[in-house]
C-alpha cells in the first residue's frame, strides 16, 4: 500500500494556463506514482464534481477531490502554482495558486476509513491560517513533512458505530 | 458558555464536511461560544452530538446539501440551514450573529 502522499506528489511551481490543465497534470503526476488504475475515469470523477461545485475552498487554494473507481490507493497530491488560475466561473474572485488533490477510492465497500478520516484531518487543518501559511510559504520538502506529519495522527473520534458499540 | 451544535455533510463526503466543521467549531473558539459539530461523512459519523449537546444548544446549525441522517432528533429546535460552503466562508459571521441574537 503507498502512504497517502509521496514527496514526488508534491509539486512547485506548476506551470499551468487553465484549471483544466493543472487537473490534467496533478492525474498524471497521480497516475505515475501508482495512485490510478483509470486515469480517464478519475478524470471524469473529478471533473464531475467540479461542475457540481468548483471546489475554491477561499485563500487562493482549490481542493479537487472525489471518491472514484478509477483510484486503486488513496492519495494525494499537492501544487504550488506559478501563477494564479481562476478556479469558479461562478466566482469573479477564486484565482487559485495552491492546488490540494484528493483521490480516494470509490468502492465504499472496501473504503479505508482511516485513510478518509485523515483526508479529513488535513481538510480541517486547512481552515486554519498558521497551518495555510505554513503551506504557502515553505520550500516543497517541508510541505512533504509536514503533511506527512499531519496525516500520521487521526483527530477524529472513532464512534464505534461499525463495531454496534453505540 | 452558550453552546450551539451543528452537523455537516457533503455529496462526497470527503472534504467540505470536515472543513465546514472545523470552521464553525474555530468561530466557536474566536468568538467564546461552544460549538460542536457531528460530522456525516463518507468515514461515517463522528463526534456524534449527544442529547445533552442537543438539551443545551441555543440552536442547531445543519448543513442542507445532503439529507442529514438523524434530523428528528431536533424536534422543538431553532434550526438554521446553510450549504456547506456558505459555512466555511461565513461561520465567523454566523456564529457572531447568533451569540448575538441569544444573549
Amino acid at each position: 500500500m503507498l502512504p497517502l502522499l509521496e514527496r514526488q506528489c508534491v509539486i512547485d511551481e506548476l506551470t499551468a494556463k487553465t484549471k483544466e490543465d493543472v487537473l490534467v497534470q496533478m492525474g498524471i503526476r497521480l497516475d505515475a506514482e501508482g495512485y490510478l488504475s483509470d486515469r480517464t475515469q478519475f478524470a471524469e470523477d473529478l471533473n464531475e464534481r467540479e461542475m457540481k461545485y468548483p471546489t475554491y475552498i477561499g485563500y487562493g487554494i482549490g481542493i479537487p477531490h472525489c471518491l472514484s473507481d478509477g483510484v486503486c490507493e488513496d492519495g494525494l497530491c499537492i501544487a504550488r502554482l506559478a501563477s494564479p488560475v481562476r478556479w469558479s466561473d461562478r466566482k469573479k474572485d477564486s484565482d487559485v495558486s495552491l492546488v490540494i488533490m484528493i483521490a480516494a477510492n470509490g468502492n465504499r465497500e472496501e473504503a479505508n476509513v482511516k485513510h478518509l478520516h485523515l483526508l479529513a484531518s488535513l481538510s480541517m487543518l486547512l481552515m486554519h491560517e498558521d497551518f495555510r501559511e505554513s503551506i504557502f510559504s515553505g520550500t516543497p520538502d517541508f510541505i512533504y513533512q509536514k503533511v506527512t506529519e499531519v496525516l500520521g495522527t487521526d483527530s477524529l473520534e472513532s464512534t464505534g458505530e461499525a463495531e454496534g458499540q453505540l | 458558555m452558550m453552546k450551539i451544535a451543528a452537523v455537516t455533510a457533503c455529496p462526497s463526503g470527503v472534504a467540505h464536511t470536515y472543513m465546514a466543521a472545523e470552521a464553525l467549531r474555530e468561530a466557536g473558539r474566536r468568538n467564546g461560544v461552544e460549538v460542536v459539530v457531528e460530522t456525516q461523512g463518507a468515514a461515517g459519523i463522528d463526534t456524534p452530538l449527544t442529547e445533552e449537546d442537543i438539551r443545551d444548544a441555543v440552536c442547531i446549525i445543519l448543513s442542507n446539501d445532503v439529507k442529514i441522517r438523524g434530523e428528528e432528533r431536533f424536534a422543538g429546535k431553532k434550526i438554521l440551514r446553510m450549504d456547506v460552503n456558505d459555512l466555511m466562508e461565513k461561520a465567523g459571521a454566523l456564529v457572531k450573529k447568533i451569540r448575538i441574537a441569544f444573549s
